[in-house]
């Protein structure tokens, strides 16, 4: 019995380390950044944290909603006194860790200056985390939110439309998810 | 004499002390002196409980006002993320709206 325990405590934990993203390699963006925001959040203070939230209070109650299915959230916001301040081969690093079956890209978004993709895990299937990087002329935001089943969860709008419900899918072929504006 | 010195005289008279008081004294002052003994002890105990309270009080403290951060933290990371995705949803509208313009006129 204590042996499937320590199987399925250990399978737990692979399954969380594998959702969640090596963010240390952002650290060169931080000496550089004029502006930062850093927020490391486990399972433990997740939990702690929603239990303060008022559930009467608009804001901190749409909030704990969403914090419902989070077993963490890692975040790195920068932002740059100039343009060019960074490239986005910097984030190379970063993106390489998600070359993994259970790593989908569910939205590649490029324009002239600006870069936004999501990804999900999915373990056996199903989406049980969300990774979020957004490169901007000055600004550069990671978003990592593990445990999360639906991306419109972390929302206040509440719905993202063909995003929201893209998330709960099955993966498909990468091509097929590209929204690009050309 | 007045009756009021009488009854001065009368109450001022000598009167000679129970037998046993001065043994019945001396027991109560041991007494005393046993209750002394005992308080240091009571005084030890008082502040280690006070120690513990107070430790256990500290820790509390400290305990909340991490989840308080833990929690503004929370809710920092809430409204970015909230903030980016409303950003991706505004662009893929404006997509398909040019799709839907290009489509009625083409």
């Amino acid at each position: 019995m204590r042996k499937i325990m320590f199987v399925g405590l250990m399978l737990m934990a692979a399954t969380a380390s594998a959702q969640q993203i090596d963010m240390k390699i952002l650290d060169k963006l931080a000496e550089k950044a004029k502006g930062k925001t850093e927020i490391n959040l486990d399972s433990s203070m997740v939990k702690s944290a929603s239990d303060l939230l008022n559930q009467k209070k608009g804001d901190e109650a749409a909030a704990r909603k969403s914090a419902k299915d989070l077993t963490g959230l890692f975040l790195r916001n920068y932002e740059f006194e100039m343009e060019g301040a960074y490239k986005r081969e910097d984030l190379k690093p970063l993106l390489d860790q998600l070359n993994s079956p259970n790593w989908t890209p569910i939205l590649r978004n490029q324009e002239e200056k600006e870069q936004t993709e999501i990804w999900m895990h999915r373990t056996n299937g199903q989406a049980d985390g969300m990774l979020l990087v957004s490169m901007e002329s000055k600004e550069v935001t990671v978003i990592n939110a593990m445990g999360i089943t639906n991306i419109g969860d972390l929302s206040n709008v509440g719905q993202l439309g063909n995003l929201a419900g893209q998330a709960s899918k099955p993966p498909t072929k990468p091509e097929e998810k590209k929204a690009n504006d050309d | 004499m007045s009756q009021f010195e009488r009854d001065l005289r009368e109450a001022l008279r000598h009167r000679e002390p129970p037998s046993g008081f001065a043994d019945k004294v001396l027991a109560r002052s041991c007494e005393s002196v046993t209750r002394h003994t005992a308080r240091p002890w009571l005084a030890v105990a008082a502040a280690l409980v006070l120690v513990m309270g107070g430790g256990i009080f500290v820790q509390q403290q400290r305990q909340h006002a991490e989840d308080e951060k833990a929690k503004e933290q929370l809710m920092v990371a809430l409204r970015i993320t909230g903030s980016k995705l409303r950003n991706v949803q505004a662009r893929l509208s404006t997509i398909q709206q040019r799709a839907v313009e290009r489509q009625s006129n083409p």
